[in-house]
């Protein structure tokens, strides 16, 4: 059995306790117990998501959270209010990027974050008031990737909201999402700069995420898995706006450094979206150089994407990616 | 033999109470607290029997998982995570859902998150 087979196991497993002591549980008796077992099986289901059938997954988890809602008040328990939006602010956004009407899930992971922002007070409780922060950055910036319009407002608002998650957060507290927060604001900075057409800012910029990102994995021995994968996001930006091979070679050194980091014997969607991605980089790069060759590696890259997202049954995905393999054989 | 079996259960008790404290203690090294956590709470479990009270012996071993897991977020290796685990589906030998629904279901949502981690 492999290893995402043992997790989906456990996860599975650990899904089928929750639900026998929920028929323990009454919501009448002990509203917050049930409430908050309700929210377990949101967290399992959106974990489980990670691994098999997302859509499905991620929608039973909204209907979890939502159950959990109905026993929770703003008045009554507000911080365990505030984290059940939040859960499902980080939820609606997943499914932004698998549902056909995007927008509409944004916009319900906005409502929901920025409900869940109003309850934090950041002098006490700073951590939950930067993680939400950073989750409504990463909302902005999906809407940015998805092409919907305003597209520079939409990348200035996720600036807006990461550099409030950074002034908040303390890197010794939680080193894992303060390097996370540290990327995504460079990258957010990077992505603006090239939409504002600010060439002279992108090196500069890159060379102090780059400083700062060394630092903080030195400082906090945590592990950078996601910095590999965005600087090679960041050098792909340099080299749709420079047209220059450096930075594409660059962005691939970099996506085949974040893909041994993420191997798809443990994150099997990350695998694929990197390899997504460098099949994407090998594709540019058959335009300038050793098109065959080059071709070649992006197909192969693209099949492997198209394996995975076939296993957790992606079937919008595997079809893009068949129609660019069979575009790129001819 | 019932005045020391008296005081076990005194010493237990205070070092299991003293342990949840360190775990929630806001003030000084996270760290250290929750080593200082980890500390008392094993004191009060071999200072304690399950037969005598199965549900505390429970909770004690809940608390000490729950020590690990918060002790996994700071060290970021997967060693204090799995001690974790271990700890909770201990506690769970000693509860049932028709004995106590709530410390089961507490329990089970902390594997739970150990699990999702």
């Amino acid at each position: 059995m492999g290893r995402v087979d043992q997790k989906i196991e456990l996860l599975e497993y650990t899904l089928s306790m929750c639900k026998t002591s929920l028929e323990y549980l009454s919501p009448v008796t002990a509203p917050l117990s049930y409430a908050g077992q309700q929210a377990v099986i949101g967290d399992l289901y959106q974990a489980l998501a990670v691994y098999q059938a997302p859509r499905q997954n991620l929608h039973l988890a909204v209907a979890a959270y939502l159950e959990t809602l109905k026993y929770h008040s703003i008045n009554s328990a507000p911080l365990s209010y505030a984290s059940i939006l939040r859960a499902l602010g980080k939820v609606y956004n997943l499914l932004a990027s698998r549902e056909s009407d995007a927008r509409v899930y944004f916009e319900l992971a906005l409502s929901s974050l920025k409900e869940a922002l109003l309850i934090y007070d950041p002098a006490l409780q700073p951590h939950n008031y930067a993680s939400t922060c950073h989750r409504i950055s990463k909302v902005y910036c999906n809407m940015a990737d998805s092409g919907i319009a305003k597209l520079e407002h939409w990348v200035d608002e996720a600036r807006r909201y990461i550099e409030n998650a950074l002034a908040y957060l303390i890197p010794q507290n939680d080193p894992s999402l303060y390097i996370e927060a540290l990327s995504e604001s460079a990258i957010v900075k990077i992505k603006l700069a090239v939409l504002q057409d600010r060439t002279q800012d992108l090196e500069h910029t890159l060379d102090e995420f780059y400083e700062l990102a060394a630092i903080s994995i030195i400082e906090l021995k945590t592990n950078a898995r996601r910095i590999h994968w965005e600087l090679g996001d960041a050098y792909w930006l340099f080299f749709e706006k420079s047209q220059r091979l450096s930075y594409l070679s660059k962005s691939i050194e970099w996506y085949e450094e974040a893909l041994t980091r993420f191997p798809d014997s443990t994150y099997p969607l990350a695998s694929a979206d990197i390899s997504r991605a460098l099949g994407r980089n090998y594709e540019a790069f058959a335009r300038f150089e050793e098109a065959i060759s080059n071709r070649r590696r992006a197909i192969s890259y693209w099949q492997f994407a198209a394996n995975f997202y076939g296993s957790l049954e992606l079937s919008e995905d595997v079809r893009e990616l068949r129609a660019k393999i069979s575009a790129s054989s001819v | 033999m019932e005045e020391v079996s008296a005081s076990n259960e005194l010493y237990a008790s205070i070092n299991g109470q003293l342990g949840v404290a360190y775990r929630q203690h806001p003030i000084g090294d996270r760290g250290d607290n929750l080593r200082q956590a980890i500390t008392r709470l094993n004191l009060a479990l071999e200072n304690s029997k399950p037969e005598d009270n199965f549900i505390a012996y429970a909770q004690l071993l809940n608390s000490l998982a729950n020590s690990y897991a918060d002790l996994d977020m700071l060290s970021n290796t997967s060693d204090d995570l799995i001690k974790a685990i271990e700890y909770y589906e201990q506690a769970l030998k000693y509860v049932s859902p028709q004995i106590s629904a709530l410390d089961y279901a507490g329990i089970v949502g902390n594997l739970a998150q150990a699990n999702i981690t």
